[in-house]
């Protein structure tokens, strides 16, 4: 039984910094995890400008038919402000497309909030955006939570003191992987003796 | 699964895994020494100190949150609270507390009784400027810098979708046992948060 199907964690700009997979179902080439990274790193931070009230910190859970996926985000900002589109400024959006005929992204452009890249989701709107740790797994799979917790703590012992380690860049441990591995295992241990 | 409460500093410190307190004390003795013969200069070792800590806060204060479940903070006021009850305790044993606020809540004093870091330690008379802890304020400052600014935070003239922004503090000692004082006080200064202005370019 493959109760847990993959784990990402993207870096505060967006970037994947870690990928595993563990399940035979939906492996994923270098390229297309590092695209769904930045996708739901985009997502994320929508999903908190979609909140009508403040203070929202994004996507938990995502639940589709054949997949859940939890996301666990750390409090940790970026050290460097970047900018969140003010979504209440849709009309004005609208009004600058209708007048000027430039996109909606030369208007990105102009609030500098784009960087200069080409694609909607390098939008620098990562305001709040800690490290994100998901992990994708089997429909109602439990504990994801806290199993999220617990990679969270391997992190900070076995990335961060790394001294060796640069910030944002993946990670490449050999002791945070075997304490994942270890992690996960006996968390499907758990699972199967339930 | 149930929310979870924040750890009590004590329950951290006993369950984190510890060195023998005279090793760590020696090496951070060592470590001030050879900065001192590298440098020469005092002030730049106080600098190097600070920057170590910054450089160790800003990966520590992801540490602090893992293992203290700590969720935001409504003000600055209760940071301060946390750094002193949970942060110290947790990373050196030892409690601290906060005092001497000013009118508007942004600028305190957090005091040491105890600590670890000047056991052995007596300032000769050419070390008279050196600030032999300043890798703690380094550490406060960098971590604090990490954490993310909320909107109970923001202040009324900045527009809404920039109320995210790190927390910038200025960390001074103002009191130093080893400089003939009663206690340990590093002052934390919020600094003004003014967010960047991004420049304004047209696509034509």
């Amino acid at each position: 039984m493959a109760a847990i199907y993959s784990l990402y964690i993207i870096n505060k700009s967006g970037g994947l910094i870690f990928y595993k997979d563990y399940g035979s179902a939906g492996r994923m080439d270098t390229n297309d995890s590092l695209r769904v990274a930045s996708l739901w790193h985009s997502m994320h931070a929508i999903s908190q400008q979609l909140s009508p009230t403040t203070g929202c910190s994004g996507i938990e859970l995502l639940e589709a038919d054949t997949f859940d996926l939890h996301c666990f985000q750390s409090l940790t900002a970026p050290r460097t402000p970047s900018v969140l589109i003010d979504f209440s400024k849709l009309n004005e959006m609208a009004h600058y497309e209708a007048y000027t005929g430039c996109t909606v992204y030369s208007w990105f452009r102009r609030c500098g909030v784009l960087s200069g890249s080409l694609w909607g989701c390098d939008l620098a709107y990562a305001g709040a955006a800690g490290t994100k740790f998901f992990v994708v797994c089997e429909p109602g799979t439990p504990h994801m939570e806290s199993l999220l917790k617990v990679i969270y703590e391997l992190y900070t012992d076995y990335v961060l003191k790394n001294p060796f380690y640069e910030m944002e860049m993946p990670i490449r441990c050999e002791l945070f992987d075997i304490n994942l591995s270890q992690a996960i295992q006996k968390d499907r241990v758990a699972l199967l003796g339930r | 699964m149930a929310p979870v409460g924040p750890r009590s500093g004590d329950a951290i410190f006993a369950n984190m895994e510890r060195v023998n307190a005279e090793l760590f004390t020696l090496t951070y003795g060592a470590t001030v020494r050879q900065l001192l013969t590298d440098l020469e200069e005092v002030d730049e070792v106080n600098k190097q100190l600070d920057q170590m800590g910054y450089n160790i806060g800003i990966r520590l204060v992801d540490e602090f949150l893992a293992k203290s479940n700590v969720s935001r903070c409504v003000d600055f006021k209760e940071t301060a609270e946390v750094i002193a009850k949970v942060g110290f305790k947790m990373f050196l044993g030892v409690t601290a507390s906060v005092t001497n606020w000013d009118a508007d809540g942004t600028c305190c004093s957090i005091v040491l009784e105890d600590n670890p870091l000047v056991d052995f330690v007596e300032l000769p008379d050419t070390c008279q400027g050196l600030y032999y802890c300043n890798i703690l304020s380094g550490v406060i400052r960098g971590a604090l810098e990490m954490v993310s600014n909320t909107s109970s935070f923001a202040q009324p003239s900045i527009p809404s979708f920039l109320w995210d922004v790190s927390l910038k503090t200025e960390v001074t000692w103002i009191r130093d046992v080893l400089r003939g004082d009663d206690a340990y006080e590093l002052q934390v200064k919020l600094v003004k948060q003014v967010p960047e202005e991004y420049p304004y370019k047209d696509d034509e």
